[in-house]
């Protein structure tokens, strides 16, 4: 998920796009493969290789899920220049079915990463402590002060029978 | 960082099992309904789901023996 509070530290520097010629790089060519089909024919036989095919289940061994598997394999493509980032995106579905049907065929243990996991659902830290200090603000403008709560201890007395002559019967009869 | 693969995986719509059409009447009073036009090109996205659906059911199929 996306989380805007965090810095993007990993994010390419401004203008670091235009330090190339335009046109030079291999994504700024037309797309070897146009359509999602060709692309496919491209990934297909590859993911296949019995040679390349041994490495992918190491990969896929190590507990990295297929989504992300998929993703490199198609931001890769994009960076080559084989194909458009927008079919990249399509075909990474298909990407992701074929390796989990080729890891079930072979008994391999894979991660798909489509589901979503605990961690999916937890807050970030920076989210926790951005939320932590817009409360205290609030407080401090409200001139509220946080009280702890104080445990109050409640003692339950149990009433002993009476057994006295005049003491009121139970419906028990007893 | 942004997983794509996880948005698209779980924003996939895969095509339902088209139920069997009936079997059109030959009789000459017989009701004239419009053909279904087949051979329509697929929109890239319903494509897509339909290699998935396919790759799945044989997945399925391996897995369930």
């Amino acid at each position: 998920m996306v989380d805007v509070l965090e810095p993007m530290i990993d994010a390419p520097i401004a203008g670091q796009s235009l330090t190339a010629e335009l046109g030079n790089r291999p994504w700024q060519q037309p797309p070897q493969y146009s359509t999602v089909e060709e692309a496919l024919q491209f990934y297909i036989p590859r993911l296949t290789n019995p040679e390349l095919l041994d490495d992918l289940f190491n990969v896929m061994e190590t507990g990295i899920p297929l989504t992300t598997i998929a993703n490199a394999m198609q931001s890769s493509g994009v960076m080559e220049g084989k194909h458009s980032l927008d079919v990249g995106i399509l075909i990474m579905p298909v990407l992701i079915e074929t390796m989990a049907y080729l890891a079930e065929e072979a008994d391999v243990e894979y991660v798909e990463g489509t589901g979503k996991t605990a961690e999916d659902d937890k807050p970030s830290d920076s989210l926790i402590a951005n939320a932590l200090a817009l409360a205290e603000k609030e407080i401090k403008k409200r001139g509220e002060k946080i009280d702890e709560p104080q445990e109050e201890e409640q003692e339950i007395e149990l009433e002993e029978p009476s057994v006295g002559l005049m003491s009121r019967r139970n419906t028990d009869g007893v | 960082m942004y997983n794509v693969a996880f948005q698209v995986m779980n924003n996939l719509t895969l095509p339902r099992e088209e139920n069997k059409q009936k079997e059109k009447s030959s009789s000459l009073l017989a009701r004239s309904m419009p053909e279904k036009n087949s051979n329509k090109p697929k929109e890239v996205r319903s494509r897509v789901a339909s290699y998935v659906s396919e790759i799945r059911k044989a997945r399925m199929e391996l897995k369930n023996g």
